[in-house]
């Protein structure tokens, strides 16, 4: 049986070798001459299902070809950067404004200036300076247990940190980067030393140990573990979609102060772009309305530009008021706000 | 008989008579260390710039804490794979009981379960309102609360249960070889099997268990997704909190290169410890018939506890993911899965082909070459197992571009601006570079303990007759080697199958996998939906480890 | 005392290793089982060692029951020694700790004063802190020898413990080692398949065929008086000549009347093969009767001849050396019996 084995294993090496021979050639031979082709590629965070259709739509409209790739932020924008001038890649989309802040600060976008984006786009939800767009929102909002609490009983972010949560707090893990995000947030209104009393508080009135998702925090809510957490609307939308009769309902907090911590999900174009035209026009095609719903409509997020129709479900949840402090403000707070929540004992 | 003594010369002491050492096979082991040490390289790079400000915080806030729930989580888990894949190897080696052969292979199963995968479907089972939860207060009044997961003792036993199957099969494969005759020494000696087997089977299975506990704490090490879905705060988020937290690359490489240096300790504590002692029984082959016979409550104690832990490790984490996956399956299940899956398995061929040559390329450099050196060179040549995967990723996939990019140049300069241009990046090359670079390790761990079986003597004896060369590496170290081979290939496969930030970095367009699939669904937090790929993994991966198993086993070196 | 009293053996039902074998050797006493490979005799020596259970009959030693149906002493416990076959000594250990090893119940000034017995017994003192791998075969041999040896086993059993020596180390060891048991007093049952070890080492001999024990003797005995063709065969060399048994008993062939003890009492008037050992016919250049010579072979102090009778038979004559004499030649040869071993001849 073993020369079999052996036979079959010198095969597959073989086989190895030729493929990625190949393959390296083929790309070799395509490297460099394919910038006036209609095609655009795609370096994407933001999970191949939320974005594939709209990229096919593109396709279909215009005819341009989209290549892209998935992965995590921080690995991207690595690769962006170690590929330098020799790269393919004209657009980086992610799903926070944390990586977003930190793609531009790292120098692989490059600033756009198109009056159709700056029109659609408000100017809280993109980088001042064109390097990045927001295209669709991500509210971070209280998820409450109607059976215990109520609107009457919840008011802000900042008062979750009081006693009478005692016990009765869930949050997701500091290692997200939404909450990052939102704690980032929190030290621009209020600064470091208000913030870790903020944070410390909310440690305090943990009801169980932190959540590794905002789904769970959600189910622990609706099965009594807990009464109020601190999820993205969109988890609680597909929850409610699978799960009509959940013992869970959204409050939109601080409408009286701040408003509704909000993230983006967005995109830049890259800073050695192939094709800086044809990204932008990709971009501005993304703002505009038609795009807009699909963007949000896929994961039951918000729209980046106004005037673009909910989906029926998100709008059931009402009307809120945004966070207007640029999102810039989260990356590059974030690291401090991480430091923070470590050194408040947050997980 | 003193006279006797004299008359016969002893050979020279030391394991080896010592050869003159070939210097191309220096050369080689030399050369595969340097590819393999490039994300070392870059991360020993790092140490240029030091963030001191972090490393404050993170000295004083993350480092204390993440250090000794590392060395416990490390700890718990080798000893736990240890006990667990030392007595099931042994069991399904030497024992006959009820299930054996069947056991044989379907223990390696959780394998192919990845450890996140099994965390999330344990946890959703027993945690609040979970299944278990739900079935134990139906049973005994709202008062009972299923016994909680996630904690230590929770992770210990997934982790345990998904990384058990190396120590498995590299001590099932030790145990094989020795057979019964191992106790029946010590019996003859007037030891009890139990004593014969702690004195003298476990000893000798030594370089085995070693190998396979070694695979186990540098996956341990390297894990991510597992601690991550117990919200355990291991050296690795230690690494991640630096680097996605706090944008800093640089302290993530640095922390990383501690991880590095702790692997290196402990591979040198445990050859220092080895001395002179030598592995290679010389018992003669073991046939069928001389498994151990047991009496009937030891037979179906044996058979309780295989199936116990296969069941908890397979079978309990399977079914969950069937009752997630079924729901979805109208919405997700399309033809496009026959691509990911096509994709999965030429990737887990091509790369645990490549990886298991590679391995046996190194163990013979290192034993042709006979210098410390070359045996210092195999084990930096490893590393790359300890380090998390996407520093991996990142590590492998710099240098590679920067090569590509000054071969350009080069080419370039020789030819004008209409040179092609060598695109390496995103390319199966440097996809499956990464492989070997991540995955040296669990194909030079078998190959090379196997190696030790092959004594100068066999090479003289041979020689002796004539044989040398490709011949003698054809007809006697293959055959030899072969089911260390296996076992390497295996490792490689079920790994690659599973392996997620090298995939999803380096892939080419297109190059969309069940690994990657398995990512996009839980990077929005739709476990439900994850299970569906991380089904077809275990399913696809499932078959040709049955398979190479079956051969390992049909004929029994 | 060993007594086997018959002990059978079956690995698979119905397929007997050993079948009704008895047999007893008394202390002191080394004896040795001889047979063609897949006899039985290993098998045998695993039922006395406790590696096998018995399916029927019993094992004693000195008067203790070791094995019966349904009665099972486990190996370790039965205080008999084993020397395997590959010497299965242990590599992680020095040469110290394999004697050492079985020792593990004496105190440890004790077992240190046993080793060095046992190192100086077989000659190896100098090489106390050697592994396995770094001594010679016979020297390995050695080892397993002491290490069986050291616990003081009541009875010490060998597997082919000479089959891995080359045939010149082979006789020097048998010598040495037969001088060890001796001194010791240790009763010993080894299997063996080559006659001239047992004979240099045994006293007591026993052929097995088949899984059954033909004959169990002494030595000498069973040398000169086997009990059927297959032990005559088996235990040395011979050959076949026919004959008429006469009425005083002597044989009449073609080579003259074979006179000698009988161990049978043979039918006058029967025809009879005898076994002539090479011993058995004299060379003697004054005698009338005369052979061919077929074949010579040079055994030293000898002559082995092989001798073509004018009827066709061939006998076999051990003839002192100086006599020397070509293929083709004819010599002249008596008959020199003193056993008759004859049986019923076959047609």
């Amino acid at each position: 049986m073993f020369p079999m084995v052996r036979a079959r294993m010198v095969r597959a090496a073989a086989m190895a070798l030729l493929a990625a021979s190949l393959v390296a050639g083929l790309q070799a031979c395509s490297g460099g001459a394919d910038s006036d082709e209609a095609r655009l590629v795609v370096y994407s965070s933001r999970a191949e299902h939320l974005i594939k259709p709209l990229f096919d739509a593109y396709t279909e409209r215009s005819g341009v070809r989209i290549d892209f790739i998935t992965g995590e932020e921080q690995p991207l924008i690595q690769r962006l950067l170690a590929e330098g001038e020799s790269t393919t890649a004209d657009l980086l989309i992610t799903v926070d404004a944390g990586n977003l802040w930190n793609a531009s600060s790292e120098g692989v976008l490059r600033p756009v200036s198109s009056a159709a984006l700056e029109s659609s786009i408000p100017a809280h939800l993109r980088d001042p300076q064109g390097r990045w767009f927001g295209l669709s929102v991500r509210a971070r909002t209280l998820v409450y247990a109607p059976a215990r609490t109520g609107p009457e009983e919840l008011s802000t972010y900042e008062a979750l940190a009081e006693p009478q949560w005692q016990g009765r707090l869930c949050l997701r893990t500091s290692r997200k980067v939404y909450n990052q995000s939102l704690v980032a947030m929190l030290i621009a209104e209020h600064g470091e030393a208000r913030t870790e009393e903020i944070v410390r508080g909310w440690v305090d009135n943990l009801a169980v140990d932190v959540f590794p998702n905002d789904t769970q925090v959600i189910e622990a809510v609706a099965a009594g573990q807990c009464d109020v957490g601190i999820v993205n609307t969109y988890y609680f939308g597909r929850l409610k979609a699978q799960r009509p009769g959940i013992a869970a309902a959204l409050f939109w907090p601080n409408q009286q102060s701040t408003g509704v911590h909000v993230n983006v999900s967005g995109a830049g174009v890259t800073r050695h772009s192939p094709r800086p035209e044809a990204a932008v026009a990709f971009l501005e095609w993304l703002a505009q309305p038609e795009a807009q719903a699909m963007f949000a409509g896929l994961n039951y997020e918000y729209p980046a530009a106004t005037g673009v129709a909910l989906d029926p479900l998100v709008a059931d949840w009402g009307e809120f008021r945004q966070n207007l402090i640029n999102v810039s403000q989260a990356g590059e707070l974030q690291a401090d706000a991480v430091r923070l929540m470590t050194r408040a004992g947050y997980r | 008989m003193s006279e006797l003594a004299e008359r016969l010369p002893a050979l020279p002491h030391g394991r080896f008579r010592r050869r003159r050492g070939s210097r191309g096979w220096l050369l080689i082991a030399g050369l595969l260390a340097a590819i393999t040490l490039l994300p070392v390289i870059v991360v020993i790079a790092s140490f240029s710039q030091i963030d001191a400000e972090l490393w404050q915080h993170m000295s004083r806030h993350v480092l204390p804490r993440v250090s000794m729930n590392t060395l416990w989580m490390v700890l718990g888990t080798a000893v736990g794979s240890l006990v667990l894949g030392t007595a099931l190897g042994w069991l399904t080696a030497v024992c006959d009981f009820p299930g054996r052969r069947f056991f044989g292979w379907a223990l390696l199963l959780p394998m192919a379960m990845p450890g996140y995968v099994m965390a999330t479907a344990m946890l959703g089972l027993s945690d609040f309102n979970g299944p278990l939860h739900q079935l134990l207060q139906a049973l005994f009044g709202s008062d009972v609360a299923a016994p909680r997961f996630r904690h230590l003792g929770g992770l210990l036993l997934v982790l345990t249960l998904t990384l058990y199957p190396y120590v498995y099969l590299l001590s099932r494969n030790a145990f094989m070889s020795q057979g019964a005759r191992s106790l029946e020494v010590g019996q003859s000696l007037g030891l009890d099997r139990m004593r014969s087997f702690l004195r003298i089977s476990l000893p000798l299975a030594r370089p085995w268990l070693a190998a396979g506990t070694l695979l186990v704490m540098m996956e341990a090490l390297a894990d991510f997704g597992t601690v991550a879905v117990f919200n355990y705060d291991t050296f690795t988020l230690a690494i991640y909190h630096a680097w996605y937290g706090m944008f800093s690359i640089q302290s993530a490489l640095q922390l990383s290169g501690v991880l590095i240096l702790a692997v290196l300790i402990i591979i040198t504590i445990e050859q220092r410890l080895r001395g002179r002692s030598s592995y290679t029984a010389q018992f003669a082959g073991v046939r069928d018939e001389a498994l151990l016979r047991l009496g009937t409550a030891q037979r179906w104690g044996a058979f309780a506890f295989a199936a116990t832990v296969f069941l908890a490790a397979f079978v309990v984490p399977a079914a969950q993911l069937l009752v997630w996956a079924v729901p979805n399956l109208a919405r997700d299940f399309d033809a496009r899965y026959m691509g990911f899956a096509f994709n999965s398995l030429v990737l887990a061929m091509m790369g645990a082909a490549l990886v298991t040559a590679l391995g046996l390329l190194l163990a013979y450099a290192v034993r042709l070459a006979g210098h410390p050196l070359a045996r210092l060179l195999a084990r930096v040549a490893t590393l790359g197992y300890a380090l998390p995967g996407t520093v991996l990723a990142v590590g492998v996939f710099v240098p590679v571009a920067w090569f590509s990019d000054s071969a350009s140049s080069v080419l370039a300069w020789l030819f004008g601006d209409g040179a092609p241009r060598l695109v390496l990046q995103g390319t199966l090359f440097a996809m499956l570079l990464a492989y070997c670079i991540r995955f040296l390790a669990v194909a030079h761990g078998p190959v090379g303990s196997q190696l030790e079986r092959v004594t100068r003597s066999v090479d003289e004896a041979s020689r002796g007759l004539g044989v040398s060369g490709m011949r003698l590496l054809r007809r006697v170290h293959l055959p030899i080697l072969r089911r260390g081979l296996i076992t390497a290939a295996v490792f490689a496969f079920v790994d690659i199958m599973k392996e997620l930030p090298i995939t999803l970095m380096t892939r080419p367009f297109g190059w969309d996998t069940l690994a990657t699939r398995v990512y996009q669904m839980t990077t929005e937090g739709e476990w439900e939906r994850a299970a569906l790929p991380a089904l077809a993994i275990v399913v696809v991966g499932l078959v040709p480890v049955a398979v190479l198993l079956h051969q390992s086993d049909r004929r029994r070196a | 005392m060993l007594e086997v009293s018959d002990v059978s053996h079956a690995y698979e039902p119905g397929a007997w290793a050993v079948r009704e074998v008895s047999l007893r050797l008394e202390a002191g006493r080394i004896g040795c089982l001889l047979g063609p490979s897949g006899c039985g005799k290993t098998t045998l020596l695993r039922c006395i060692a406790g590696f096998e259970t018995v399916a029927a009959g019993g094992v004693r030693l000195h008067g203790e029951v070791l094995a019966e149906p349904g009665r099972h002493m486990p190996p370790e416990k039965r205080r008999i020694g084993m020397v395997f076959q590959d010497y299965a000594l242990l590599p992680h250990l020095s040469v110290t700790g394999n004697i050492e090893f079985g020792l593990h119940a004496l105190p440890r000034a004790e077992r240190r004063r046993r080793v060095e017995e046992m190192l100086e017994l077989v000659g190896l003192a100098e090489h106390a802190g050697a592994y396995p791998q770094e001594l010679s075969g016979g020297q390995q041999q050695r080892v397993a020898l002491a290490r069986s040896l050291a616990p003081r086993p009541r009875l010490l059993l060998m597997d082919e413990p000479f089959a891995h020596l080359d045939p010149a180390l082979r006789e020097r060891l048998l010598v040495e080692v037969k001088q060890i048991l001796r001194q010791l007093g240790t009763t010993v049952l080894m299997v063996s398949h080559d006659p001239l070890e047992a004979f240099a080492l045994a006293d007591r001999l026993g052929v097995m065929r088949e899984g059954r024990l033909e004959q169990w003797d002494d030595s000498y005995v069973l040398y000169h008086q086997p009990v059927n063709r297959f032990v005559a065969g088996f235990v040395g060399r011979g050959a076949w000549l026919k004959g008429i048994v006469r009425g005083d008993g002597g044989i009449d062939t073609e080579l003259g009347v074979a006179r000698g003890h009988s161990a049978e009492s043979l039918r006058p008037g029967a025809q009879v093969d005898l076994l002539l050992r090479p011993d058995d016919v004299l060379h003697d250049d004054a005698c009338v009767t005369t052979a061919r010579v077929v074949e010579r072979s040079f055994k030293g102090s000898e002559f082995l001849y092989a001798l073509a009778l004018d009827s066709g038979a061939r006998v076999l004559a051990s003839v002192p050396s100086h006599h020397n004499h070509a293929p083709g030649e004819r010599i002249g040869i008596r008959l020199a019996t003193e056993h008759l071993v004859a049986f019923a001849a076959q047609v």
